[in-house]
């Protein structure tokens, strides 16, 4: 989390700076609560009680970072309300779903109104039990989400893709779950590379941490996200 | 509030100014262009009142269903008052967003960083560019 602040931070340094897409996985598993989120609100999720917890900048619903691949992707904002920032979402979302489908594994995004789910729902306190437009469906689940947050220059899209049933949320089907074969998450992240960097025409580029980015990260980390004050901020 | 009387931000935040007792009070919202850009709105923050707010920096926080966004104040000085009905009424952004959904009332304290501040005709120029 303060690795992706600090991207948000560089991006937001420079109209010129260029977009980071940037995976990771979690260890030891955690659970992560949406902007507005309260602390007080995981009690209602019993599984996930022993889990240490963060509170993410991203709004949304609960996650439980177990078997699930997490994403972030940063770059400069000309204007934060323009509405096309919603087609970030349908961008990298429509990317994991070309990469699924060279395993057979047929995802698609989910449209509002398309069953029959109570609109409540999308208050449940875990974010993969809610469902908004676009999200990653796999056999009527969702496996697949992303928020975003918009400071006055940048933009971060945190996403989530699930992978496998975790014990910690055993009624979330994962990927592997719900399909014969699923990828490997070397063969996911790369797959999605390889979509996105053909889509936006970009030659992709992995580059060294500075000491700027490592500074920044730790301030973020002691001020933040490893801060009691702002996991129980609300 | 008439749209084409107001001050706007190029943050889109809209500013009605007034005097009253010799002091100038500014009323703050969000213009009906950000609010159709946000969409489905499930959540506001509003800053408290007697906070000092500055030009150019957040003073609050909204969540669409798919983004969460900080509000730039467009004044500099104390918060008077706050719309504390507005998070419980989000639909009023869409249906009045220069009356009833107005976000704060703020003591202006510095009155150089109004100038900034845009009118009618080049905001509306602005968000059409």
């Amino acid at each position: 989390m303060a690795v992706d602040q600090m991207l948000l931070d560089q991006a937001g340094a420079s109209p010129d700076a260029l977009p980071t897409l940037r995976f990771y996985r979690w260890k030891p598993a955690t659970l992560s609560l949406g902007y507005f989120q309260t602390l007080e609100s995981r009690n209602s999720h019993l599984a996930s009680s022993g889990l240490d917890v963060v509170r993410r900048t991203t709004g949304g619903g609960a996650i439980v970072h177990d078997r699930e691949l997490t994403y972030s992707l940063t770059l400069p904002l000309a204007d934060r309300w323009a509405a096309a920032h919603r087609l970030l979402y349908d961008l990298v979302h429509q990317a994991i779903i070309a990469v699924l489908d060279q395993y057979g594994i047929v995802a698609g995004q989910y449209v509002r109104g398309s069953d029959w789910r109570d609109p409540a729902s999308d208050r449940d306190f875990l974010c993969f039990l809610r469902r908004t437009q676009g999200d990653i469906v796999l056999k009527g689940y969702k496996v697949g989400g992303s928020a975003q947050r918009r400071s006055a220059t940048a933009l971060l899209q945190h996403g989530s893709i699930l992978l496998g049933k975790s014990g910690y949320a055993p009624e979330l089907p994962g990927i592997c779950d719900l399909s014969i074969r699923s990828p490997d998450d070397k063969s996911l992240i790369s797959g999605i590379i390889k979509e996105l960097s053909a889509k936006l025409d970009v030659e992709p580029e992995i580059p060294d941490q500075t000491d700027w980015e490592c500074k920044t990260t730790r301030n973020w980390q002691l001020s933040r996200f490893g801060n009691d004050g702002w996991t129980g901020k609300r | 509030l008439n749209p084409e009387q107001l001050l706007y931000a190029e943050t889109h935040e809209w500013v009605h100014l007034e005097d009253k007792g010799g002091q100038k009070i500014a009323t703050v919202g969000i213009t009906a262009h950000a609010v159709e850009q946000l969409t489905d709105l499930v959540y506001m923050e509003l800053p408290q009142p007697g906070s000092s707010v500055s030009s150019g920096t957040s003073f609050g926080e909204v969540e669409s269903v798919k983004a969460t966004s900080n509000l730039y104040s467009p004044v500099t000085g104390e918060v008077v008052e706050v719309n504390s009905d507005l998070p419980d009424n989000l639909e009023r952004l869409n249906s009045d967003p220069y009356g009833s959904a107005w976000i704060m009332r703020v003591r202006v304290t510095d009155e150089d960083a109004l100038a900034k501040l845009m009118n009618h005709t080049a905001y509306a120029k602005q968000i059409a560019g």
